[in-house]
């Protein structure tokens, strides 16, 4: 103005320009401004990859989904779509994903980068990142624009659904095949202006082929492909819809319009016509039909022959006669279940901790054990041992017999320090389906008493005993029985051959009501056969004179604990009771009952 | 509980447990699992027998205070992991017994509770913990 001299009076200052004004930020600053790139910041793909998750949809697509993750590739902007029907599946799909581009390209991710929001900072993340060394950033909050590569990808696609899904008048449910589609055609047809090339050709190196590319939500005819027994006059062919291409295979979705089912099939013949004024009306009402249908989740049969779409059916006779049409659509085919989304991840937790702790854990049930090759192999190292000792016969089932059941307990065992040595399983009958009189007769077995035991050392110790510790393997199992028990066979391990029988014992099995006391009288009737004289108030205390030197044999259950004045004493006791029993010498006595 | 501060005696001479109807209730499970290994430990422990006893009547509807009673001897054990029992050689073999009763130990009904030991020459072997059956009227008749 001054300059000018368009006002009067005004006096000369000069202002110094590099001063920040308080006031004036306060009043007028605005947000900084976002500039689009012309370079590509990244060399190779997987060096950074955007992500961003849009939803929840409103309608829950067929697979009973509501959210989609999208992942694009900075370098080559090749785009991967994820769909869950909770927000926290996006760790978990993102893991798998994660893993397989690593592998398929022998690169690692170097960097991720998304915003703030909930399923993408968190522990579980965090972890991931860290394991695979991968960088996380993360946009500033509330700042969409640093997102911008992804956030643009989102746009794309929610409009190319938005448009195919109104153009194809298909109901909303297809929402997660029309979005999968339209980033599977970006992928191969979209060009990256700066390197004037696909994404598919930057990704993966080698030019897209467009030419298996269809109209989406045309009607199509799938052939039937022995999926069904047809008679010789049935249609070969159901009519469909077309909704994109398959996830992993090369392959057609098509969702059957008879079966109302998604189905993955090669053999589908398309009609692409334009769509005509009758065609758009005749769709209309179908999809009508369809959602009534499905609203009512019945499976009915459509009458589909329309009178004003007579199409001559195009015969391709290029199909391949040897293709196998894919049969897993787990993923697919059932409508709205979103439970089968929750059963999968137990599933997947329950055998990630099986498999992590393999034989650290007690399993539950046979079916944990089944997918354990510890337990396994733990379970048939017990039948060995049994078909070695002779405990049972088998014997066909006659329905007279009490057939006891069987059952198998898993402990682990562990050492003076606690540390799990070995797995140990075991077949057990289910005593409370014996019955007194016919299963069984006397079950009291004794046992020694602590203060017997502590006696034991005490003494030893004072007479200076040199004591040993001995265990009878299987102990139980030798036992003879004296009454007919059958037992049923142990589940998992049942003979293929001869289902229908039953197991005779011939020995002790675990479990039974009369097994400690079949064992005890055994061990007992074996030691006073040996010259070793019962002791008269601990029963469990054989002892045995020669001349100056004493043997004493406590026995606990399977535990032998043996002390003498006189070590051959000790070693001519062990090898008679080796001759007999199968044993294992445990040496020196250092850790008895945990005590 | 691993990491707890040692303490001296495994039960407070002043503390007397009681219902205490009006404490806090805890969680019975986790009560009567610290219980039953300290009964199993009580097999190679002779000094925590009788407070452990003491906890182990109160099992139904446990309060806080009986918890807190659990849990010392918890920390009496922190102390204590070296002690065992030690069996000494070459001394002479005689069976020796001591036993001790206090009187109207219990506060609900007014029973008096025993203790005895065996040794066999200086080796501990066997002791026991025991409420009586009936009130005693004095101390004389609770021994």
């Amino acid at each position: 103005m001054k300059s000018k001299d368009l006002v009067s009076g005004l006096p000369n200052i000069k202002f110094q320009d590099n001063r920040l004004c308080d006031a004036c930020v306060k009043g007028k600053q605005i947000r900084s401004s976002f500039n689009s790139k012309d370079i590509v910041s990244t060399k190779n793909p997987l060096d950074v990859l955007h992500m961003d998750l849009f939803g929840p949809s409103r309608v829950a697509s067929l697979a009973g989904n509501l959210y989609a993750l999208v992942i694009v590739d900075d370098y080559s902007r090749y785009t991967w779509t994820l769909f869950f029907a909770y927000k926290n599946g996006a760790y978990k799909d993102f893991k798998k994903l994660g893993k397989v581009l690593q592998n398929e390209n022998d690169c690692c991710i170097k960097s991720i980068r998304s915003d703030h929001a909930g399923e993408f900072q968190n522990a579980n993340f965090e972890r991931f990142c860290e394991k695979h060394g991968i960088s996380h950033s993360f946009s500033a909050p509330r700042t969409p624009q640093q997102n911008g590569v992804v956030e643009r990808k989102n746009r794309s696609l929610e409009e190319l659904a938005r448009t195919m899904l109104n153009e194809s008048k298909l109901p909303k449910y297809f929402w997660e095949d029309v979005v999968y589609t339209a980033a599977y055609v970006l992928n191969i047809t979209l060009i990256i202006p700066i390197l004037k090339k696909t994404p598919y050709e930057l990704y993966k190196g080698r030019k897209p082929s467009v030419s298996h590319l269809r109209v989406f939500g045309c009607k199509c005819f799938v052939l039937n492909n022995d999926k069904e027994n047809l008679g010789k006059f049935d249609a070969k062919s159901d009519e469909g819809i077309y909704i994109g291409y398959a996830l992993n295979g090369h392959a057609y979705r098509v969702f059957n319009k008879r079966l109302l089912t998604v189905e993955e099939s090669m053999h589908v013949v398309f009609d692409e016509t334009n769509h005509s004024i009758p065609k758009i009306v005749t769709d209309d009402l179908e999809c009508d039909d369809l959602k009534s249908i499905l609203n009512k989740n019945e499976l009915i049969h459509i009458d589909t022959t329309d009178s004003h779409v007579v199409q001559e059916p195009t015969v391709s006779a290029d199909l391949p006669k040897e293709w196998k049409t894919p049969r897993d659509l787990t993923l697919d085919n059932v409508i709205g279940n979103i439970e089968k989304e929750v059963s999968t991840r137990k599933f997947l937790i329950n055998f990630c901790e099986t498999m992590a702790f393999v034989s650290q854990v007690e399993p539950k049930n046979l079916n944990e054990v089944l997918k354990d090759s510890n337990w396994i192999m733990a379970m048939q190292e017990e039948l060995n041992q049994f078909a070695l000792i002779e405990v049972w016969t088998l014997v066909p089932r006659i329905p007279e017999m009490n057939i006891i059941g069987t059952k198998w307990v898993f402990r682990n065992k562990m050492d003076e320090h606690g540390v799990i040595t070995r797995n140990k399983a075991r077949p057990v009958a289910k005593w409370y389906n014996q019955e007194e009189g016919i299963d069984y007769d006397e079950t009291y077995a004794p046992v020694a008493r602590l203060e017997a035991v502590r006696l034991l050392l005490a003494f030893s110790c004072i007479k200076g005993f040199k004591l040993f510790q001995m265990d009878v393997k299987s102990a139980i199992l030798n036992g003879y029985i004296n009454e007919e028990v059958f037992i049923s066979q142990p589940p998992g391990f049942e003979d293929h051959q001869r289902p229908g029988h039953v197991f005779k014992l011939k020995k002790a099995l675990y479990g039974l009501k009369q097994t400690p006391r079949q064992w005890y009288e055994r061990l007992s009737d074996f030691l006073t056969s040996q010259g070793y004289d019962r002791g008269t108030s601990d029963k469990t205390l054989f002892i045995k004179k020669k001349g100056d030197d004493t043997i004493l044999v406590q026995v606990y259950v399977d535990d032998i604990i043996l002390g003498s004045n006189n070590g051959e004493l000790c070693e001519t006791f062990v090898e008679i009771i080796t001759s007999e029993f199968e044993m294992s010498m445990m040496g020196e006595l250092n850790y008895f009952l945990v005590l | 509980m691993d990491k707890c501060k040692p303490i001296n005696t495994p039960f407070s001479t002043s503390c007397n447990l009681d219902q205490d109807e009006v404490g806090i209730p805890v969680d019975e499970t986790k009560h009567r699992g610290i219980i039953g290994s300290l009964l199993y430990l009580t097999a190679s422990r002779s000094d925590i027998m009788f407070a452990v006893c003491m906890c182990a009547r109160f099992q139904s509807a446990p309060k806080e205070s009986h918890f807190n009673a659990a849990k010392r001897i918890l920390k009496y054990l922190q102390g204590t992991k070296e002690v065992g029992l030690w069996y000494p050689g070459n001394i002479s073999l005689s069976l020796i017994s001591y036993s001790d009763s206090e009187f109207e130990g219990c506060k609900i009904d007014r029973k008096s509770t025993s203790g005895t030991c065996h040794l066999l020459g200086s080796s501990l072997i066997s002791w026991q913990c025991k409420m009586h059956a009936c009130v005693a009227l004095s101390t004389a008749e609770a021994e």
